[in-house]
């Protein structure tokens, strides 16, 4: 059984650390670049099925320049046999249509059985490529995949797919087809080292609009990206300036971010050591005289 | 002495006793050859000395007795005592053939003393043997047991005993005069014959025994090979081939790009020392009783895992049979939190620690088979290179408001904070990070850190088994400390310390590393750092395996709470190179304790019963663990879990 895998390399950061909204406010040596986790997902699926058939093939495919190298070939290493990489310097900002148009053109050349992605990039949150491709592909599509069965026929797939709070609907449908799968289907496999040192070497197929036979006129997208707004700073809570203060300290206190910091300091220890040095900060600031 | 024929018959008894101990012995010796190469054939005048103090000096079971262990005593006594009869065995070979060679031929004062020696000896070796008799199978302490082979061993040197003394009276009594005048034993029991009218059949008497008491000295010989007692053969070279590294510095697999050498699967995987390391072990149980794990009741005890192996080695035909599970389960091997109890009370010097991470290197990087819980750290380690997985963008958020910089920003500073993952990340040890930069700060010192270039160390993925991880986060870090010239490193948490300071210099990365309770205690030393105002208080300090047993540092910590007016340091019972694991080391800090009890809970209720008020202690693991643990006690005492930092930053503002 010849089993295709999208996966998406990602560039991830929980944190907001650059200045430009261009850059998503992500300073670029803070760039974590990896696989987007549900396509990990589905790459260990695919494997498993492998696996669990004792033959066929598991491919990946993924679109774009090679910015997690590493990380695309440690899903090799978890037990892929090849790694297709689709680029060209003349796709320009594609979309999810575009995007899975391409990714549709590289999947039939392959004619695999089954097609697996993740339910959605954690980077842009899209969830669309899956059911676009398989919509050019005219394969039946199930998401939110989170349990597969080959039927005995092996003509078939039953399915079960999370329909939200633990709900969950099992379906059947003709193979080839393609799977979006969900967390909860499995955990990915943490692969060995022998294998890992194999996958660093092996070469990453590349394919370009011409091996795909794509007229680049084609590459329509079907929307456009106007303007990305990014969320006000989280308002910060700070007490009140005091109000005996006169109007320009007050806004120097706001812009401050709070009040005046408390220069006092709590006492600790047994109250003859408190008193004590109650009696010592009185006598150094002056207040009492001996 | 004897007739032609006898002495015909001692040849072939001598023979006999050669070719089988030599057989066993070339046996063993072929076992051992199964083992992986491995260089400890250096600084022979160094390893001669150490030897020398162990075995002869006796500190090999000495240094346990300042632990309430005493058999260390009667463990020498017997060593002594035996070590003579070894000598007087040769004598008794060589006079049968020639009757002239006896003691006395270095002259009349010295047989007389010989013989004075070799009776007192006598005696003191019965005592001993009486009381390990007793200790063993009535008093029984826990790491003890009472087993058929340990039984034989001790009838055995018993009945040597008795039978110098028999010989010696019936040869007394025979003769009709001392040989040796001092013999004060042999003297004493050849009158009690005569009394009993045995004088006519003193010479039969004599020579059976004779016989007897040689016969059985061959057979123990031999046997010494089949038992546990190999370990007065193996043991003598197993210190004398001890690791000179710094204890607790794990070696790097020379072949870890060729996917080579990843760890034990087999015990021809071993190193032959690991393997040597089988034969010294005594059996003695010390490490189990000290073990962490095997207190708090998980599989792991490492005394039987040693002799487990053993059986292993000496039954395995071709040493190809998998280790794991059939000889040492996976529960056993992720239960060692590498605290080193053991291998600090090892008599003998076997290196536990290193034994199980070569079985948790197989495990992960040649089967990826380990807890599933580990497996969201490795990920944390390799995309976010930090423990937490919160990514390089997050580690300087525990600075807000304070007055630090980076060496990205300016490279003049004296020396370097390694904060480390559990101080940048975790909420609770923030807190302790903050106040040691604090005090750093507050005594003058231009300190800077590394912020977002810094990344884990390396230990928790090196202790796990994943050596390739590890090895890549060292080079990331050698690399960037080198980029900007860090000389000195002051550390938080005693991990790092261990890792920075003697592992990184196997991987090309030299610097000053210092833990922050020395460099604040110097701080104080040298007058920088000023003590203010007394803290009255009780305090208990929990030494971290890392920067007590396995550094050496004991005193720095308690020096500066010593330097505290008011302040009350107590001890735990085990304290020093006795104290006990919070259970967090090794790993074990990511994954599920589900066996036995919890170890840091043991540890706190330790703690707690001291009545102090706090419980310091110089680790952020340590830290968590036992706050947990204190919090999960059943007690009305008040007892804060603090760094000590944190202490004497209150008494320092």
């Amino acid at each position: 059984m010849k089993i295709a895998v999208c996966i998406k390399q990602i560039q991830y950061i929980y944190a907001r650390t650059g200045r430009d909204p261009k850059t998503h406010f992500i300073a670029e040596e803070d760039r974590i670049r990896m696989i987007n986790p549900y396509d990990e997902l589905a790459v260990e699926e695919a494997i498993r099925i492998k696996e669990r058939l004792g033959e066929g093939e598991v491919i990946l495919i993924t679109l774009g320049d090679l910015m997690a190298e590493r990380a695309l070939k440690r899903c090799l290493a978890m037990g892929a046999d090849r790694l297709i990489q689709i680029h060209d310097p003349y796709f320009k900002k594609l979309d999810p249509w575009t995007t899975s148009m391409i990714l549709a053109k590289a999947i039939e050349r392959l004619t695999p059985d089954l097609i697996f992605c993740g339910k959605e990039a954690v980077d842009d949150h899209n969830g669309q490529v899956g059911a676009y491709l398989a919509e050019w592909l005219g394969y039946p599509y199930i998401s939110c995949v989170v349990g597969l069965e080959l039927l005995p026929n092996k003509k078939a797939m039953r399915v079960s797919r999370a329909l939200g709070r633990g709900d969950k609907e099992i379906l059947e449908c003709l193979i080839p087809a393609l799977f979006s799968v969900e967390k909860g289907i499995n955990e990915p496999r943490y692969p060995t080292l022998p294998n890992l040192l194999k996958a660093f070497e092996q070469k990453i197929e590349c394919w370009d609009g011409k091996t795909l036979g794509l007229q680049m006129d084609e590459i329509q997208p079907m929307t456009e990206v106007v303007e990305i707004q990014y969320p006000r700073p989280r308002v910060k809570r700070i007490s009140a300036p005091d109000g005996h203060l006169n109007g320009f300290e007050r806004v120097l206190n706001l812009l401050a971010g709070s009040k005046m910091e408390k220069k006092g300091r709590l006492l600790e220890g047994s109250p003859e050591q408190m008193a004590a040095e109650i009696v010592r900060f009185l006598r150094e600031n002056g207040i009492i005289k001996d | 002495m004897l007739p032609l024929g006898g002495k015909i018959i001692l040849l072939i008894l001598i023979l006999m006793t050669l070719f089988f101990f030599s057989r066993r012995a070339y046996f063993l010796i072929r076992l051992l050859q199964q083992g992986k190469p491995e260089n400890r054939f250096n600084h022979w005048g160094k390893r001669l000395k150490y030897v020398l103090v162990q075995v002869f000096g006796g500190r090999c079971t000495l240094k346990n007795v300042t632990r309430g262990d005493y058999a260390g005593f009667g463990h020498l006594l017997l060593f002594y005592g035996f070590s003579l009869f070894l000598i007087s065995y040769l004598f008794h070979i060589a006079e049968g053939f020639y009757e002239k060679l006896s003691p006395s031929i270095l002259g009349h004062g010295f047989n007389h003393l010989f013989f004075l020696f070799l009776d007192i000896a006598g005696l003191v070796v019965i005592a001993v043997i009486l009381w390990a008799a007793v200790r063993r199978y009535l008093i029984r302490p826990n790491r003890l047991d009472p087993t058929l082979e340990a039984g034989i061993i001790l009838v055995v040197v018993f009945s040597l005993m008795l039978l110098h003394y028999l010989t010696e009276g019936f040869r007394i009594l025979m003769e009709g005069r001392p040989f040796a005048e001092w013999s004060f034993v042999g003297i004493a029991l050849s009158h009690l014959f005569e009394e009993l009218g045995l004088k006519g059949s003193s010479r039969s008497f004599f020579f059976s025994f004779w016989w007897l008491h040689l016969i059985v000295v061959f057979g123990f010989s031999i046997y010494v090979l089949y038992s546990k007692h190999l370990h007065i053969l193996a043991s003598f070279f197993n210190l004398f081939f001890h690791s000179l590294e710094h204890r607790g510095a794990l070696p790097p697999i020379s072949e870890l790009d060729k996917a080579k050498g990843l760890g034990v699967s087999k015990i021809e995987d071993f190193s032959w020392k690991k393997l040597l390391d089988l034969y010294a072990c005594t059996e003695c149980g010390r490490c189990t009783a000290n073990c962490p794990a095997s207190i708090s009741g998980k599989p792991l005890r490492p005394r039987d895992l040693i002799y487990h192996l053993k059986a292993h080695l000496l039954t395995s035909k071709d040493g190809r049979f998998p280790i794991i599970p059939q000889v040492v389960t996976e529960d056993e091997l992720w239960a060692c939190t590498t605290c080193h109890a053991c291998v600090e009370v090892c008599p003998v010097d076997i290196e536990h620690v290193e034994r199980m991470i070569d079985f948790r290197r197989h495990l992960v990087m040649s089967q990826a088979d380990f807890p599933s819980e580990v497996k969201s750290l490795f990920r944390n380690l390799e995309i976010f290179r930090d423990t937490h997985g919160k990514g390089p963008s997050l580690r300087t958020e525990w600075t807000i408001g304070l007055p630090i910089k980076t060496f990205r920003e300016s490279q003049q500073f004296e020396i370097l904070y390694w904060v480390g993952c559990e101080g940048s990340f975790h909420d609770r040890n923030k807190e302790v990070s903050k106040v040691i930069l604090k005090t750093i700060q507050g005594a003058g010192v231009k300190v800077g850190i590394l912020g977002k270039d810094e990344m884990c160390c390396g230990d928790p993925a090196r202790r796990i088994g994943n050596e390739y991880l590890f090895r890549e986060l060292v080079h990331r870090n050698i690399g960037i400390l080198n980029h900007y010239g860090v000389k000195k490193i002051v550390t938080y948490c005693p991990h790092c310390y261990h890792t920075l300071k003697n592992e990184y210099p196997l991987f090309g990365g030299q610097f000053e590393v210092i833990h922050y309770t020395v460099y604040i205690n110097e701080l104080l030393r040298n007058g920088r750092l000023k003590i203010r105002r007394p803290l009255e208080g009780q305090v208990v300090f929990h030494d971290p395996c890392y920067l007590g047993r396995i550094n050496g540092i004991y005193e720095a910590p308690r020096e500066i709470l010593k330097s505290i007016p008011a302040l009350n340091l107590k001890e735990m019972p085990l304290s020093k190179e006795r104290s006990f694991c919070c259970g967090a080391g090794g790993g074990r800090m990511w994954m599920h304790e589900s066996q036995g009890e919890r170890i840091n809970q043991i540890r706190s209720r330790e703690a707690i019963e001291t009545k102090a008020d706090w419980v310091a202690t110089s680790c952020p693991y340590c830290l968590t663990m036992m706050e947990d643990g204190v919090r999960g006690q059943e007690t009305k005492e008040q007892v804060n879990v603090l760094d000590l930092s944190e202490i004497l930053y209150r008494v320092i503002l």
